[in-house]
């Protein structure tokens, strides 16, 4: 139910809301632009949904799935290819058949940013502390950093609008668990959150690595919170569904061809450059000859290596279990690989592919995006800190709004774990992969302050109405 | 690493309602005081971060004013009157200092700006550009000056008598003395270049000040009311 609210602080709130759309359709681009990239062609091409392989193949199956739905009679046309490996930025322009998925793109950004931000303006009980939180989140979400990748024909825009959802979806599951909502209401909501659980997991197949979080999450509030009977039924299905989709998604991704480009990237970028490595591969059947070891080093998203047959042979069988050996064997490099891929994560969590046009985005907007988007990673660091001192506040009765503190601990381990998976998973495109853990938790730096603040001034009002 | 400016705003805003919002009769003048200085110096962040922006004549005005001036002062002021709350000065002081803000107001408007946007630098520090920007005159520098320094002593002052009262309250005051340094020392450093210690200085401040101001006189009230009971217990007993 979340705190008490006045008719005059829901209008407020829909007047800020309204500021935050007002936003976004007058300082962008207009809707009907966008921009491809390579990965654009294999949606405008997409088979039957109805067909046997429609998860097991080139693109992931829910950016596929709105790509089919939202299929022209003429069908789709790439006019406005970028490429930054390539130093191609190109501007944005009108690519026939693309105008209804930048459209549905942006809608679902939009909504998705105003309703993390009514959710946190719910749970948070002070009212100018809710407000300040509001503001936040809603400017948060109409930044250049965000709002320009709703123009880029990819998986990322969908992803991280369903993770924003996911993550207000999942606050509101958490109060619904710990507060007195049941029947009809309660399992509406689960419906809905079970829906975003299973269309963010087939957007990136990296984002199944979410799964685990959210059912230790489940599980934890099993254990501890002790819910009646009916929730605590809702609580079993749902972990074992979240366990059952993490298995079922790994072996759809693992039977694609969609790791393959990712895992030659890895080999020539990373592993093979070093002797060392190299040697812990050949030990265990990698043939380096002809193409590859020209290749070591060299470019990534070598196509020509897919041909290699030898190569992909062994990579489809013991490809991903080598690596996983390799990872766990070399903690230094592992650890060292994600620092570095992190810094540049942080650093380069704008989209790459566009020039944006000045005359429209407002030189304040883009100031604002930058001070509510850092680049820098000690935004890890702070909000370790500022979660231990949250959870030591509570610890010693400082009632923090307990769903969203909860919740966002949960989220922070799953956003680190994603980051970390990301930038293992691919030596190429290292920031555009992060990019959805990157946007939580830089997020975090700006919901926890006012979280751990109404939980001090709750502390404050109970004491002066003890006196 | 700007996001801390905003995230010390953030903050500093949260911190101003906090201590607005938990004054009662017994200690409405202390808090409103206390109170008063964090909304200044949440303000004083506001006009830091516009003017990293672009040079606007209300920021460089407004930083002048709330943080070369006053919040440091109200916040001391705050802590003083939360000693001695019922002493005649303590509303005297607090007129004067409210009639001194006014004054203060009023000098820095009318204090010219140089119109300077040639050489003017938004990624650096305003404290060190600020001599230039505002031509201001004696009574205003004096006048900042000694409000600067009536806020530091009245911590200091504070700090001391608070340490008699047990070690979570020296704590405190030491707190707030480090705090109170933070916020003076780019004043007087003037720092150059806006590199990490600048900014984890900018954002530190306001925190310290919040755990030694707001939560010693917190911790104070409660000692006091606790040491009140106790005496009308034994007078009770008599």
């Amino acid at each position: 139910m979340g705190a008490p609210k006045t008719r005059w602080e829901s209008i407020a709130f829909a007047l800020l809301a309204a500021a935050a759309v007002w936003i976004r359709l007058n300082f962008y681009e207009p809707l009907d632009r966008s921009v491809s990239n390579y990965d654009t062609e294999r949606y405008a091409i997409i088979g039957p949904i109805l067909s046997s392989t429609f998860l097991t193949s080139e693109w992931t199956a829910f950016p596929g799935l709105i790509y089919k739905l939202a299929e022209p009679g003429a069908g789709y046309q790439i006019t406005n290819l970028a490429s930054p490996g390539d130093f191609l930025h190109p501007m944005l322009a009108h690519q026939p058949g693309f105008e209804s998925i930048v459209q549905i793109t942006s809608l679902l950004t939009i909504s998705a940013w105003v309703l993390l931000a009514w959710v946190i303006w719910r749970r948070i009980e002070n009212a100018t502390l809710r407000f300040i939180a509001a503001t936040l989140v809603l400017f948060f979400g109409v930044c250049p950093q965000i709002v320009e990748w709703d123009y880029v024909l990819a998986s990322e825009p969908l992803s991280m609008s369903l993770s924003v959802i996911l993550l207000a979806a999942s606050i509101e599951m958490t109060a619904a668990i710990k507060n007195s909502r049941q029947g009809a209401q309660l399992y509406l909501l689960f419906g809905a959150w079970l829906v975003v659980v299973f269309a963010l997991t087939f957007t990136r197949d990296t984002n199944s690595i979410l799964l685990p979080w959210l059912s230790l999450g489940g599980l934890l509030l099993l254990l501890f919170h002790g819910p009646g009977p009916e929730k605590r039924t809702l609580l079993v299905f749902a972990i074992v569904v979240l366990l059952t989709l993490f298995v079922a998604s790994s072996l759809l991704a693992r039977n694609s061809e969609r790791w393959v480009v990712p895992y030659t990237n890895n080999l020539i970028g990373r592993i093979l450059p070093n002797s060392e490595y190299m040697g812990f591969f050949e030990d265990r059947g990698l043939e380096i000859e002809g193409e590859l070891s020209t290749e070591i080093g060299g470019n990534l998203m070598e196509l020509s290596l897919l041909q290699n047959k030898t190569l992909m042979e062994w990579i489809r069988r013991d490809g991903i279990s080598t690596y996983g050996q390799f990872i766990a064997l070399n903690p230094a490099w592992t650890l060292a690989t994600i620092f570095d891929g992190a810094l540049i994560s942080f650093e380069e969590s704008s989209q790459p592919y566009f020039r944006a046009n000045d005359e429209i985005t407002p030189d304040w907007l883009v100031y604002i995006g930058d001070l509510l988007h850092p680049k820098n990673l000690d935004v890890v660091l702070l909000l370790v800190v500022e979660f231990s001192i949250a959870l030591m506040l509570f610890k010693r009765g400082i009632y923090m709004e307990p769903s969203v503190l909860f919740t966002t601990v949960m989220f922070f381990g799953a956003a680190l774990t994603l980051l970390s998976v990301s930038i293992l998973g691919d030596a190429g495109g290292v920031a555009r992969h992060s990019v959805t853990a990157v946007m939580l938790l830089k997020l975090f730096v700006w919901i926890l302050p006012l979280v751990i603040l109404d939980g001090l001034g709750k502390v404050t009002s109970q004491r002066n109405h003890e006196r | 690493m700007e996001y801390w400016l905003l995230l010390a705003l953030v903050y500093t805003i949260g911190f101003a309602v906090l201590t607005f919002e938990s004054s009662r009769a017994t200690d409405r003048m202390a808090r409103s005081a206390l109170g008063a200085g964090f909304a200044l110096l949440a303000f004083s962040l506001l006009c830091e971060i516009a003017l990293r922006f672009e040079l606007q004549d209300w920021a460089v005005r407004g930083f002048y004013w709330a943080r070369i001036g006053l919040a440091l002062a109200w916040i001391g002021h705050g802590r003083l009157v939360a000693i001695w709350p019922s002493h005649r000065y303590s509303r005297w002081a607090t007129w004067g200092l409210a009639a001194a803000s006014v004054l203060a107001l009023v000098l820095v408007i009318l204090t010219p700006i140089t119109r300077a946007e040639d050489w003017f630098a938004p990624g650096r520090p305003i404290y060190g550009q600020l001599g230039d920007l505002l031509a201001t005159n004696r009574p205003l520098r004096w006048g900042a000056l000694l409000l600067s320094l009536y806020g530091a002593g009245s911590l200091a002052v504070t700090a001391v008598i608070a340490a008699r009262r047990g070690w979570k309250l020296a704590l405190c005051g030491l707190c707030s003395i480090a705090g109170a340094a933070l916020l003076l020392a780019p004043v007087y450093l003037q720092p150059q270049e806006a590199n990490a210690a600048f900014f984890l200085m900018e954002a530190i401040a306001p925190v310290l000040l919040f755990i030694g101001a707001g939560t010693g006189l917190r911790d104070e009230q409660a000692q006091l009311s606790q040491n009140t009971s106790k005496r009308s217990t034994k007078r009770g007993r008599a």
